[in-house]
């Protein structure tokens, strides 16, 4: 039932797709990425967690792989909307448009600051080492995950904002 | 040349003249609409091509439809 749910859910989205205007598409692939992201975030931080609580707390680690799991299905979900997003892109010959020099500006600038945060969180990294107090390899993990989501989310967020006054 | 010296625009000024909607003239010049929102609202400095695109769009020069303030 819900697997037919998800489907139709999906299948109505895509349908829409083909009705956009490139307004609604740039929205709308804002919208994906941010989900994207979210998903990515499930996913990855779910995986790391039943790495870290493995053979600590069993309901803990059920909790956690149900979550990675559902972050893993909405990853893919996210790459079969994008494929589809391409697609009518492509279809509508709107990719100039789409790729303007505001959304290339957004885009430098979400992983420009995306570069520092993850910057200093190396650097963060190396102080806290020498406490040992968790696992390097989940850390390292963990801000890999951060790599990609947050200039998802930074550039999800330019390409919603600064659109007051906006006429018809 | 100060550096507060800021880049204004007639863009909204012409385009209400040739009565484009934003949309209309985003097409006009291959860019999202919000491009030009953000133009005419002065959050976003074009580029000289955009500039030059979007002077020939309404059919004015660079000089008269982008000024230093």
């Amino acid at each position: 039932m819900n697997r037919r749910l998800l489907l139709g859910v999906l299948m109505n989205m895509m349908l829409n797709i083909a009705d956009m205007s490139v307004d609604e598409l740039v929205v709308f692939r804002a919208k994906i990425l941010l989900f994207g992201a979210l998903a990515f975030a499930l996913w990855q931080f779910g995986w790391i967690a039943t790495d870290a609580i493995a053979n600590t707390n069993q309901s803990a680690y059920g909790v956690a792989a149900i979550i990675t799991t559902l972050g893993a299905i909405g990853w893919v979900t996210t790459a079969i909307l994008l494929f589809k997003l391409n697609q009518k892109i492509k279809q509508a010959d709107v990719l100039p448009a789409m790729q303007d020099e505001l959304v290339l500006k957004n885009r430098s600038t979400a992983f420009f600051q995306s570069y520092f945060v993850l910057f200093g969180l190396v650097w963060l990294l190396i102080p806290v080492m020498d406490y040992g107090l968790f696992d390097i390899k989940l850390a390292v993990r963990t801000i890999a995950t951060l790599a990609i989501i947050i200039p998802m989310i930074l550039f999800s967020i330019y390409e919603l904002k600064n659109d007051s006054g906006a006429d018809e | 040349m100060t550096a507060d010296v800021g880049l204004g625009n007639r863009l909204r000024e012409f385009r209400t003249r040739h009565k484009y909607t934003q949309a209309e003239l985003a097409e006009r010049v291959g860019v999202t609409r919000k491009t030009i929102n953000t133009v005419e609202n002065r959050v976003f400095i074009p580029s000289t091509l955009l500039a030059l695109k979007l002077a020939k769009a309404l059919d004015v020069s660079v000089e008269a439809l982008f000024y230093l303030e």
